[in-house]
């Protein structure tokens, strides 16, 4: 890795990613608190309380913690995150090489592996804080707002954890089609697009049943943060599976990135 | 002196197409070699290959004594600056030049000497590189490759956006680092400045070398004009080592290649009115080994 590479991405990502962190943790705050303060819900809850009080207990749903985590599943959280860890991929390789500042950085004594090495160094934090900021969000709102159910903050913060997982997971293919194209733009267009393909795949398979096997091919399959925060239940097996989908891409965008030419910029 | 940067029979495809056919180059400490060419003739793959940011199909590739695209420690004493460098626009100038002074691991030793030189002040420093002009930009990549003082200086086309003042501080600065004993490999379209800074010139067509040497063994090789103003416009007029290029009454235009001696003893014994032989610039010696009538 190189000190001044990485000192010089954090302060790229000085304003940027501020702002991504309120607006993912504004996410989760907003999502709690219309939870708690829907008339609609409240009744709702009421009323289950009343009537199927024990039984929700027994089979351990909570409809915050089920609400909770539909927030983490949600576009916007994806949207605010993947801007962060799919545009610092994409602008890695093919965005440094396309402005031709890739090659006054790489005619120095820095190897392909640690330019590469560095990015890692900032998108891997980067993605767990912006998962975390969902999870915070949630917390301060049901600090703030009181509402029905409840939800174990080590259990959020685990989902927040998962969440970031799934956002390096992006991140990952993103650096894939950035150490193949020579411009940005093409990189972004292929990452969005197979990202797009796979979050619906994984919505839109489960309907067919030839073929709803296929759905688990997706990142998006692995990441359920609905029974950990509902009963505690760390899911070991999906964040494996989700680390490796993380870590496929970036080993072979690294392999790529090292093996290419660089004549672009 | 091993040189600091050389290809020995080094060949570049992009796919189908051949962008280096088995080239030979080499700059040595102390040296300012330009590396001429048309467009797309691949002064900047060659350039590229050196740097280690392309890997050669064939050939010997030697950047400061090894292998830049798998060694790249030895790019410590490397200075380059690409045909159109990116700087990165929202830091301002002087934190540019500190972020890769830090990357080369190496103090900018020479900045103030080269900021002196091509008359870049404390004020530009301090200013956002997106404020910063074509010739402010072209100024601050030549500055991130000298400021380190490197061994050996890559820079393609240098001059790029640079006024006239500002070209002769960066001519001074180049020699001032030859004379201190760096290798310079220099490549530029405008030929005069080649012709002023340049101890060597190597010359590139369609990825092939057509030429290389001193200035003036290049313009050696290549024609002299002489024109011969004799008395009796009738007269056939031959000398060795000429071809007639044209003819109007008494005065005659040739173009000579080779020694000078055979063709001087015959025009004593011509008693012409009148005689002229002009060397062939480089620009002349650019046009003949790159013009249209170019082999």
């Amino acid at each position: 890795m190189s000190g001044p590479l990485i000192r010089r991405l954090i302060a790229e990502q000085r304003v940027r990613m501020p702002l991504e962190f309120l607006l993912i943790g504004a996410w989760g705050f907003l999502l709690v608190a219309v939870f708690a303060t829907s008339e609609v819900f409240t009744a709702q809850l009421e009323a289950q309380a009343n009537e199927f009080g024990d039984l929700l207990d027994l089979v351990g749903i909570d409809p915050l913690a089920q609400w909770a985590s539909v927030g983490f599943e949600h576009p916007i959280f994806l949207l605010g995150g993947g801007l962060f860890s799919v545009g610092l991929a994409v602008r890695a390789i093919s965005g440094e090489l396309e402005a031709g500042s890739l090659a006054l950085a790489l005619a120095r004594p820095l190897s392909r592996g640690r330019w590469f090495a560095s990015h890692l160094a900032v998108l891997v934090p980067g993605c767990l804080l912006l998962g975390e900021a969902y999870a915070l969000g949630c917390l301060l709102a049901i600090g703030v707002t009181d509402p029905m159910g409840e939800i174990a903050p080590w259990t959020m913060l685990v989902a927040g954890a998962q969440g970031g997982l799934l956002l390096l997971a992006l991140g990952g293919l993103g650096f894939l089609f950035s150490a193949f194209a020579s411009e940005r733009g093409r990189a972004l267009a292929w990452s969005v697009g197979v990202i797009v393909v796979l979050y619906a795949a994984s919505f839109l398979l489960p309907l067919w049943k030839p073929i709803a096997g296929l759905a688990q091919a997706t990142p998006f399959a692995f990441f359920d943060p609905a029974p950990l925060l509902q009963r505690g239940e760390v899911a070991w097996g999906d964040i494996a599976v989700l680390a490796l989908y993380a870590l496929a891409p970036l080993s072979a965008a690294a392999v790529r990135f090292a093996r290419r030419d660089l004549a672009g910029g | 002196m091993p040189p600091a940067a050389q290809l020995r029979g080094v060949s570049k495809r992009f796919g189908s197409f051949v962008a280096l056919d088995a080239i030979d180059l080499a700059v040595s400490p102390g040296e300012i070699r330009g590396f001429l060419g048309p467009n797309g003739a691949g002064k900047t793959t060659a350039m590229r290959i050196l740097v280690g940011l392309l890997r050669a199909d064939g050939g010997e590739v030697s950047l400061l004594g090894g292998d830049p695209w798998s060694r790249p420690q030895v790019r410590t004493e490397l200075g380059f600056l690409p045909s159109d460098p990116g700087l990165y626009g929202r830091m301002r100038g002087r934190d540019l030049l500190d972020h890769f002074a830090a990357l080369s691991e190496r103090p900018p030793v020479l900045r103030e000497a080269a900021c002196a030189h091509l008359r870049m002040t404390d004020e530009d420093l301090a200013r956002p590189v997106r404020t910063y002009s074509k010739g402010m930009r072209q100024k601050l990549g030549v500055l991130q490759a000298v400021q380190h003082d490197p061994a050996l200086l890559i820079l393609d086309e240098p001059g790029e956006g640079l006024d006239p003042l500002v070209m002769s501080g960066l001519l001074a600065l180049l020699r001032d680092r030859r004379d201190a004993g760096r290798a310079i490999l220099f490549s530029s379209h405008v030929l005069a400045e080649v012709e002023a800074l340049c101890d060597t010139v190597t010359m590139i067509r369609d990825g092939a070398i057509v030429g290389a040497g001193t200035i003036g063994e290049i313009a050696q090789r290549r024609s002299r004009q002489v024109v011969v103003e004799v008395a009796d416009p009738v007269a056939a007029i031959e000398l060795p080592g000429c071809e007639l290029v044209d003819r109007a009454g008494g005065r005659a235009t040739f173009s000579h290649y080779g020694e000078l001696g055979p063709l001087l003893t015959a025009l004593a014994a011509l008693a012409p009115r009148d005689v002229r032989i002009q060397e062939a610039s480089l620009d002349e010696v650019f046009m003949e080994y790159y013009g249209e009538a170019a082999p």
